[in-house]
């Protein structure tokens, strides 16, 4: 058969070398050789700016966008007028014979100070920072609670977390990730709470991880995570402090990105989707009934469109006497079959929530009320879909958008489709074997190696589709397997017993 | 060769879930049928006698497991019989736990037929509860585990709903108790302790459980009890729901009882219990069938477990195919599962207890100790 193997063509490129592994690169004596140098390297970009001191003897190299001129005047120039044009007398200055490390610092936002016959640079940390202000997520608000949310800078991000845990074993392990990029990520974790088996597995993982770019947390997740064909989101992504301590404090690992205002936590089971920060700052009573209801309308999201087109298509017998009448009089003058009805409506609501996003909030919401009254109306009198079954789709929708995390909504809806083409062909069975297959996917999923969807089991059931009250809760979640099983030192048993 | 597995171990809950869901299979539908063909008014009697002999077994089970530690099924077999002996008693497992299997799918097939879709055609159906259960075993034991472990929620779900069936309920129709004759009865007591065989296959799972032999027992005769008076209550709240009279001719007495009951939201509650169903239909299935997969891994030296599932499923799949709708090739199958379920459940299970005295291996172990 080597006749038809053709040899593939290997495309020739240069290795790319991170910025931290350079190999060293001496510099000399001579200032301008190693101004030539650093030019070259940073291929004579514009903003490289080289000040050259009265004398030519000094110069002062940085990257004119990514530094603070007052920083550059407060910590370099003023104490260079008091030590007399002593560098050495600075403090706070870092050392080095090495150009490249020069490169990297200079791209790392530190100014650089060069003196002709001498081969040492001197660093000085003079970066900009810009920062957001600290504001609550959009796509997470809580009605009690605390409002704040991460931004776009690590430091701040952890500064969030370190002032909530305020213990020595809160572990924080920063790492870079991305051949050009070199984002920084940071894992987060508390140690004797966490499993250190899946620390580890999560090191390796993200270790293995070779790419030019890493740019989004959502990227990141593809990486690592333990299925990547499934349709269920297999980290829980947030911004909010809150929620990530939470889950610190349970045993999860958080992994937070530079440039990034989303945290993933790991391991996660499915349940952990459907938990709020809400849930824990009301009465107990009140968040079991919120959590039943989010529980019911997972199985509304999934269930409900699939359930109606059986109904109508195969199991009329189902429907109670009275209410036969009201349906045949809605479905009657329908022409398309069901299935069309709901694929049809599925995807008017989508577009709606899709071009609600793009447009800014105040054409956004208009856009909503307009499209949704207009065209819902419209598509009925047009005799396009039956009324039951915009109730059906719009109820369905609503239902998907309760669950408090965005991925799981997409993918609730996403499910929808081949429940609906199951049910159009075999019905109520086809339903159950749609549903069979999901659980049984979700019972094969695994998040870092431990098992995804744990079954519900008496004591699991506390913080999962109920929630009793705090005293209660005297385990960590069985399925993280932590070394510190009870959240408190006294090991005293659920029911209080000794 | 089941030493060179790597360990999975399942907990005893786990044991106890994958017990009942792979007892409760689709012969319950008709259970009282066919004990009051057999034994009239008294068959919940025999039921119970037969629930009582099922647990003896059960201990058995957990005596042989106790007997050669950390041996499967047919690592038993070779032990106690030798190993020619041994090999043709798994191959004969295997063929048995592939027409307990091909007996599952058919009669689902038929029931789905009867009740719910009557033009599809029925290989769909096969086809669908096979892969769902191939996706289950493919997993391994802790997938297993879980996935039943998982559905047990059904049970209590169907349990509430056969309350229906007590509305119209007369339990005078129990009475007389005792009127059956002893041959009645033995032929109503086999009945019972066929439908609740499925404990050949705890040898498959117990030596993977954690948990000493003491809260393996407590657990196993706990399950059992329940799945007797899940049983008992079916047969019960069939019987007092129809009475002598009618019973005899209806096929799924407890399908028809909740056909008439009403409800306010929905009525055909029938329907729903069907559909329900399918999930113990998957268990049960994907239980014998992960058995055939272990018992043909034994025999030739072949190590790609997946290909072990393919051929048994192919052979189901060909088998029920050739059955399906067709009265006469069920009629066979049925008769030839009949000859070899005394064999396997009750002949060898025996054979297998007392061999235990003789040929035992924890002893030795300590001796050698």
């Amino acid at each position: 058969m080597g006749f038809f193997k053709q040899k593939k063509h290997q495309p020739v490129q240069e290795k790319v070398i991170r910025e931290d592994k350079m190999p060293p690169h001496r510099s000399t004596a001579s200032l301008e050789k190693n101004i030539q140098y650093l030019q070259q390297e940073l291929r004579n970009s514009t903003d490289l700016k080289i000040r050259l001191l009265p004398g030519n003897k000094q110069a002062l190299v940085y990257l004119d966008d990514i530094t603070d001129p007052d920083k550059i005047q407060r910590y370099i120039f003023e104490p260079l007028l008091k030590t007399e044009g002593d560098i050495t007398k600075i403090k706070d200055r870092e050392e080095s014979k090495d150009l490249n490390e020069a490169v990297s610092s200079l791209l790392e936002g530190k100014a650089l100070y060069l003196i002709e016959g001498q081969s040492t640079c001197y660093f000085f940390n003079v970066q900009q920072n810009v920062t957001r202000a600290i504001t609550e997520p959009m796509n997470e608000k809580v009605i009690k609670g605390s409002h704040d949310g991460f931004n776009e800078d690590i430091k701040q991000n952890i500064n969030l977390i370190r002032r909530r845990i305020q213990h020595r074993s809160l572990t924080i392990k920063k790492q870079t990730v991305g051949d050009y990029t070199e984002s920084e990520i940071a894992l987060i974790y508390v140690e004797g709470v966490v499993n250190p088996d899946v620390v580890k597995e999560l090191e390796t993982r993200v270790k293995n991880i070779s790419n030019d770019a890493l740019l989004s947390a959502g990227a990141f997740s593809e990486y690592i995570e333990d299925r990547t064909y499934s349709i269920f989101p297999q980290f829980l992504s947030t911004e909010r402090p809150d929620k990530t301590v939470a889950q610190l404090m349970e045993g999860r690992i958080a992994i937070l990105f530079a440039n990034n205002p989303t945290c993933l936590i790991a391991p996660v089971t499915f349940f952990a989707f459907y938990q709020s920060p809400d849930d824990y700052n009301t009465r107990w009573l009140v968040a079991t009934y919120i959590r039943l209801i989010r529980l019911f309308s997972f199985i509304l999201a999934i269930t409900l469109p699939s359930f109606y087109i059986a109904v109508v298509g195969f199991h009329f017998e189902v429907i109670p006497e009275d209410l036969i009448s009201p349906v045949l009089g809605a479905i009657r003058d329908i022409a398309y079959p069901p299935i069309i009805e709901a694929v049809m409506m599925v995807v008017v609501i989508e577009l709606i929530r899709e071009s609600g996003i793009r447009l800014p909030s105040p054409i956004g919401s208009t856009i909503g009320i307009v499209g949704g009254l207009v065209i819902g109306d419209a598509i009925v009198t047009a005799g396009l879909v039956s009324n039951l079954m915009v109730i059906v789709i719009a109820l369905t929708s609503l239902a998907s958008f309760v669950v408090p995390s965005n991925e799981m909504s997409d993918s609730l809806r996403l499910l929808t489709f081949p429940l609906i083409i199951l049910s159009s062909i075999l019905g109520f069975i086809g339903i159950a074997f749609g549903l069979l297959m999901v659980l049984i996917h979700l019972c094969r999923m695994e998040s870092l190696g431990l098992s995804y969807f744990t079954p519900i089991q008496f004591r699991d059931l506390k913080d999962t589709v109920i929630r009793v009250p705090q005293f209660l809760m005297k385990r960590r979640p069985e399925q993280l397997q932590s070394p510190r099983p009870y959240k408190s030192n006294e090991l005293s048993d659920d029911d209080g017993k000794k | 060769m089941a030493k060179s597995d790597t360990n999975p171990k399942i907990t005893l809950s786990q044991l106890s879930y994958i017990f009942i869901q792979s007892q409760v299979g689709v012969d319950i539908l008709n259970l009282s049928t066919v004990l009051h063909k057999e034994v009239g008014a008294d068959g919940w009697i025999s039921l119970l006698i037969g629930g009582a002999i099922s647990i003896v077994f059960v201990l058995m089970m957990v005596h042989i497991n106790k007997c050669y530690p950390g041996e499967g099924l047919f690592d038993v077999l070779r032990s106690s019989f030798g190993k020619t002996l041994g090999n043709v008693a798994g191959f004969g497992y295997y063929v048995y736990f592939l027409v307990v299997a091909i007996y599952l799918l058919t009669s689902y097939g038929e029931l789905i037929n009867q009740w719910l879709l009557p033009e599809t055609p029925i290989m769909v159906l096969y086809l669908l509860l096979l892969i769902s259960a191939l996706y289950t075993i493919s997993g391994g034991l802790t997938v297993i585990a879980k996935v039943f472990t998982f559905f047990a929620v059904i049970l209590f779900v169907i349990s509430v709903l056969f309350l229906f069936g007590f509305v119209e309920a007369k339990f005078i129709y129990l009475l007389p108790i005792g009127q059956a004759s002893l041959s009645a009865y033995i032929e109503g007591i086999r009945v019972t302790i066929y439908s609740l065989s499925s404990y050949v296959l705890l040898l498959l799972f117990l030596p993977y459980t954690q948990g000493s032999i003491k809260q393996k027992t407590k657990t196993l005769i706990g399950t059992n009890l329940i799945v007797i008076f899940f049983y008992l209550y079916t047969v019960i709240v069939s019987y007092a729901h129809f009475g002598s009279d009618q019973i005899e001719h209806v096929s799924q007495p407890v399908l028809y009882m909740l056909r008439t009951a009403d409800s306010v939201i929905i009525t055909r509650i029938d329907i729903f219990v069907l559909s329900l169903w399918t999930v113990f239909a998957m268990t049960a299935f994907a239980a014998y069938l992960y058995g055939a997969e272990r018992a043909f891994a034994q025999i030739p030296k072949s190590k790609k477990k997946m290909l072990n599932i393919y051929t048994a499923s192919i052979i189901v799949l060909a088998v029920s195919f050739w059955g399906g709708l067709n009265e006469e090739n069920i009629r066979s199958i049925i008769d030839f599962q009949d000859v070899i379920t005394e064999y396997f459940t009750i002949y060898i299970p025996i054979l297998l207890f007392l061999l235990s005295f003789l040929r035992r291996k924890d002893k030795k172990k300590e001796a050698a100790q």
